[in-house]
């Protein structure tokens, strides 16, 4: 990542990363985990919302991430949050950029209409230059 | 004096349904604070905003709803702070009856 | 006759591990993140089973976390936590996958 070669080494993010010229690094949130089976989607929301407070945040959903979006979810029986509408506010948050990928959709069967938000769907190649784009990537 | 809510140690409703505008006004006093239209209209912003988004919002987000709903003298800081305290989306939160929002900053 | 219980999406092994061993008679119950193999789009394994007329059974509760009511395979029972507790006393054993 080219763009601020100053900050390549050092370990930490947000606004503790050092002087205050230097700028916050740029987030890419991967999530690639189905809802409600495990807690990595929900802990990965809150990191965004969290992070989204210092820098740059964006979302990239794979595979079974996807279904962290899927409309219609009703968690009444479970003891789990119907985080999915939690995704709705992330405008609100400053995060505006959401990604998934062709294949992904349609390997679950699934249009962009099926879900609570409109990512911006993307091709393997793209999804290449846009991982680069980011600083650092967080994996959930 | 005032009615018996079930609350958690923060002084948090346990339960979301257990709110009433009665048990707003009991909550707010138990903060020292007597509602106002101008506390009133902020409370039931939040509780649409959760009902909506299944979020309590943290004060930065609460400043931007405020302001993109109620106009952008009322969507600053230092408004709901005059009429929060300090940590205004916790206090909202908590006299809305909803969760404590998970990053209070 | 083994009940077999299922908790991982089709993206996991354990889906086919569970297909290759189940036999006819058997009885299979889709849950937590299990219930996507038997939903549109994914249920090409489960709809080879119920053509060998092997029970598929979903939990309620985990289709409807998930936003699939509307997309699961026709074939496939829901079943709350009351049926699941009859379906395990009705067969011999339990093999989980997952």
């Amino acid at each position: 990542m080219p763009a601020n070669p100053g900050t390549q080494n050092a370990p930490s993010i947000g606004t503790t990363a050092g002087p205050a010229e230097r700028p916050n690094k740029t987030l890419l949130f991967v999530q690639s985990q189905a809802p409600h089976g495990t807690l990595y989607g929900q802990e990965g929301l809150d990191a965004i919302m969290m992070g989204s407070a210092f820098t740059e945040c964006a979302v990239l959903f794979v595979g079974d991430g996807i279904y962290q979006l899927l409309a219609n979810q009703d968690t009444s029986l479970l003891a789990s949050r119907n985080y999915s509408v939690s995704y709705r506010a992330l405008a609100d948050y400053g995060v505006e950029k959401l990604y998934c990928t062709e294949a992904d959709l349609q390997q679950r069967g699934l249009t962009v209409a099926d879900l609570v938000v409109t990512p911006c769907v993307i091709d393997s190649r793209a999804l290449q230059a846009l991982m680069t784009s980011f600083d650092v990537i967080l994996d959930f | 004096m005032g009615m018996t809510l079930n609350c958690d140690k923060e002084g948090f409703l346990r339960q979301l349904q257990d709110w009433t505008p009665e048990a707003a006004t009991q909550l707010a006093a138990n903060e020292d604070l007597q509602l106002t239209q101008e506390h009133w209209e902020v409370i039931y912003l939040v509780r649409r905003y959760y009902q909506t988004f299944n979020i309590s919002p943290p004060t930065r987000v609460l400043v931007k709803i405020v302001g993109d709903q109620l106009g952008p003298t009322k969507g600053r800081s230092i408004h709901l702070m005059q009429l929060f305290g300090g940590k205004p989306a916790k206090l909202v939160a908590k006299i809305a009856g909803l969760p404590k929002p998970t990053n209070c900053d | 006759m083994i009940l077999h219980t299922l908790n991982k999406s089709p993206e996991h092994a354990a889906l086919g591990r569970c297909c290759e061993t189940i036999a006819t008679g058997d009885v299979l119950v889709l849950l937590e993140d299990g219930v996507y193999c038997g939903s549109a789009g994914r249920d090409r394994q489960v709809g080879e089973l119920l053509a060998q007329n092997i029970a598929v059974y979903a939990i309620n509760a985990d289709v409807q976390a998930r936003g699939l009511a509307v997309r699961m395979t026709r074939g496939v029972t829901l079943i709350d936590y009351e049926g699941f507790v009859q379906l395990c006393t009705e067969q011999a054993s339990s093999k989980r996958w997952g």
